[in-house]
């Protein structure tokens, strides 16, 4: 587990129009262990500015359409977060009807 | 009045008459329209005990307040019938220009009621009815058939028909409009199919007046604009399809009649997949800004039709089907045969794991898309074992016996959607107690699992709830009507629709007020089907989800007891007010406006 300055390397697995959006299903990323939504989705950009105005905004903020989750079960907000190496995050749309 | 026209049309196909009855401004406000005002004439015009394919189940379909406006996603049109699935309430909607068409015959909503002697067309223009032979019309499929009324009648009438599968009185059958579109689930086609009803053709001339168009209009545009937003991008982009990559991620989706929640084979019919190599156009309903429509061809161009995601899974992950130009195809065809794809993909994925027990004798196998394609057929055409397929899940289980039944994915004879009820746990609670069986749209309880307001894999007491809050919202929406793909476009989703009813009405409608209709509606479904005999035993699942654990992917080794389920729907009946047999007391019905005496429903 990462202490507060540290970073991690997490992956992070794209569905839908952010996999379209970049060409490939994930990618990795170095971020501090202590996340947040805001945190995550700037560096994301940052690597794949492909994901810009489909996925983040132009101050990189993540767009309401999508949803960042740690395994499936947490879902990312403005809240910090603990991150540890290896965490896989999903990034899918956050409307789930069909 | 303003919004509405107060009128009704009811329709006798035995007595081939007609007649415009009054709707009281009473029961429109306590029911707003679309699923609240059928709901309540179904209520009131359906016999207790009624056989549903008999001439006296009134086969109802209702309009808004909202249809004719210039509001997004408002072009649609509720139908309601006792299901001959469930024997019980069943409510289906559907969208595009028959809701306007509807609406300008001068009527809020049209009971047919009997059966004719002769397979009919039904031609209503503005008040005048006929009823036309349609004997030539038999054995055409849906698209077939809309275009031969619109030959006949002309090609400004919009078409409500059966094809085949109504015609055969296949229990899951639906009603198709503007070129495919279905009011699926419950089976009302089969309801349409037992009066000899093969189509309706409606034109007419009368508009509703509205009480502040100016005002009205501001609002529609906002609404316009924030459709085109964030709160929509899956459905305008990669449309529904989009869940089933993600589902299988995070183990939700429904594969091998629900044996697993995950597919192996996910990537060749995912969304991203039919996306890059199969998307033809996107396409909307009338008067929609989002058009979440995505046509899908098959590789060699022969098939083409819409694809969402309740067909694919059904048609794809549920039977074991990895092959896209299967899942298109059989898609489709059940759209042309007048089918509801997840009620004949979950009752072929029963039947598969059947003849894999050896009790029935039947080729079929998981993964066989040729049988799959075979099955739809004979299902549609009630041939061989399509026979005992076409009268769903339920009663082919007690059919055939055996124990069959502990994988028959129903509730309440309705067959599952596309959420995996172990893994989603507020969704299995509305699952379990929606009052049309397994359906998925009318609570949306599984926005509350994919966030962090619960702990999808874990049950608590507060799940009953966000179940009822989910059910009320939706019956709101689809009595206005909204489409449900708008719901995230609004910051305040009662305040602006009241705000929008009030525009349109001038009937001084408050926040509160609408969530009450909302509640009374539930209310109201409810004592239809305690009429009908409901019991607590009735708001159950599949013996499968209580017994057994997943077994693959990220939720492997998750369950739901029947001991976390009754936790679950204690909570719900304690949040709705009920008893704990889940009865609603009269003090309930009082708090909701609700009277009834000798069977006749009045809101006081
Ligand atoms: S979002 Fe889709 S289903 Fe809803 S009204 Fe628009 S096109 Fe029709």
């Amino acid at each position: 587990m990462g202490s507060p300055h540290e970073n991690v390397n997490v992956t992070v697995e794209f569905f839908g129009s952010a996999r379209l959006a970049v060409g490939q299903p994930e990618a990795r990323l170095e971020v501090p262990s202590k996340s947040n939504v805001g945190i995550i989705s700037r560096i994301l950009v940052g690597e794949l500015p492909g994901l810009r105005g489909i996925v983040v905004d132009d101050t990189g903020a993540l767009l309401s359409s999508h949803t960042l989750s740690i395994g499936g079960t947490i879902f990312l907000d403005d809240s910090l977060i603990e991150l540890n190496d290896g965490d896989r995050m999903l990034l899918f749309s956050s409307q789930m009807g069909g | 009045m303003h919004g509405y026209h107060g009128k009704l049309l009811l329709v006798d196909l035995t007595s081939r008459s007609a007649e415009s009855k009054i709707l009281d401004e009473d029961v429109l406000l306590n029911f707003i329209g679309g699923t609240g005002l059928a709901t309540y004439l179904l209520y009131n015009y359906c016999p207790v005990g009624v056989d549903p394919l008999s001439p006296g189940n009134p086969l109802i379909f209702a309009t808004s307040p909202l249809v004719g406006s210039r509001l997004t996603t408002s072009s649609k049109f509720a139908v309601a019938a006792k299901s001959p699935l469930t024997g019980l309430i069943g409510d289906s909607l559907s969208s595009s220009f028959l809701a306007t068409e509807l609406k300008n015959t001068g009527h809020d909503a049209l009971i047919i009621v009997g059966a004719s002697d002769f397979p009919t067309l039904l031609s209503i223009t503005d008040d005048q009815v006929e009823f036309i032979d349609a004997t030539d019309l038999l054995g055409l499929n849906t698209f077939e058939t809309e275009q031969a009324v619109k030959d006949r009648l002309g090609r400004r009438y919009r078409v409500a028909c059966i094809g085949p599968a109504g015609e055969n009185l296949v229990k899951f059958a639906s009603i198709s409009n503007d070129g495919g579109r279905q009011a699926g689930r419950t089976g009302p086609g089969a309801v349409m199919g037992s009066k000899n009803l093969k189509a309706i053709g409606l034109r007419g001339h009368s508009s509703c007046s509205v009480f502040a168009p100016d005002a009205l209009n501001v609002v529609a545009e906002d609404l316009s604009r924030r459709s085109l937003g964030p709160a929509t991008e899956k459905y305008r982009t990669i449309g529904t399809v989009e869940n089933l990559s993600v589902f299988d991620r995070l183990g939700t989706l429904p594969t091998l009649n629900f044996q697993q929640s995950t597919f192996d084979a996910v990537e060749a019919i995912s969304g991203e997949t039919f996306s890059r190599s199969h998307h033809v156009k996107n396409a909307h309903c009338a008067n929609c800004t989002i058009g979440c429509e995505h046509v899908m061809s098959t590789t060699d161009g022969t098939v083409k039709g819409r694809m969402e995601y309740e067909s694919a899974f059904a048609l794809g992950s549920l039977v074991g089907v990895m092959d896209p130009n299967s899942v298109i195809k059989a898609s489709v065809f059940c759209d042309e045969m007048g089918m509801d794809t997840i009620s004949a993909g979950g009752t072929i994925a029963w039947a598969m794991e059947t003849a894999g027990a050896g009790l029935i004798d039947s080729d079929l196998r998981f993964g066989d898309s040729d049988m799959v394609l075979d099955t739809l057929e004979k299902i549609s055409n009630r041939e061989g074992i399509g026979d005992l397929l076409a009268d769903g899940t339920r009663i082919a289980s007690e059919t055939v016996g055996g124990g069959s039944g502990d994988w028959a994915m129903h509730v309440k004879g309705l067959e599952m959607p596309g959420y995996e009820p172990r893994s989603l746990k507020t969704m299995a609670l509305a699952l379990s107690v929606s009052t049309r069986g397994a359906c998925h749209n009318r609570s949306s309880a599984y926005e509350a699992d994919f966030s962090n307001r619960v702990d999808r894999l874990s049950v608590d007491d507060g799940r009953g709830r966000i179940a009822m809050e989910g059910e009320d919202r939706s019956a709101v929406m689809d009595s206005l009507i909204w489409c449900k793909f708008l719901r995230k476009a609004f910051t305040d989703f009662y305040a602006e629709s009241a705000e929008i009813y009030t525009n349109i009405t001038g009937m001084n409608v408050t926040p509160e007020m609408l969530q009450e209709a909302g509640e009374r509606i539930n209310n109201v479904k409810k004592l239809f089907n305690i009429r009908e005999g409901w019991t607590r035993a009735d708001d159950t699942l599949p013996r499968r989800v209580l017994t057994e654990a997943l077994p693959t992917g990220i939720v492997k080794g998750i369950g739901l007891g029947q001991d976390e389920l009754d936790v679950m729907i204690t909570s719900y009946y304690e949040a709705r007010g009920w008893d704990e047999d889940g009865m609603i007391p009269p003090e309930k019905l009082h708090e909701l406006g609700i009277r009834i005496s000798e069977n006749v429903l009045a809101a006081m």
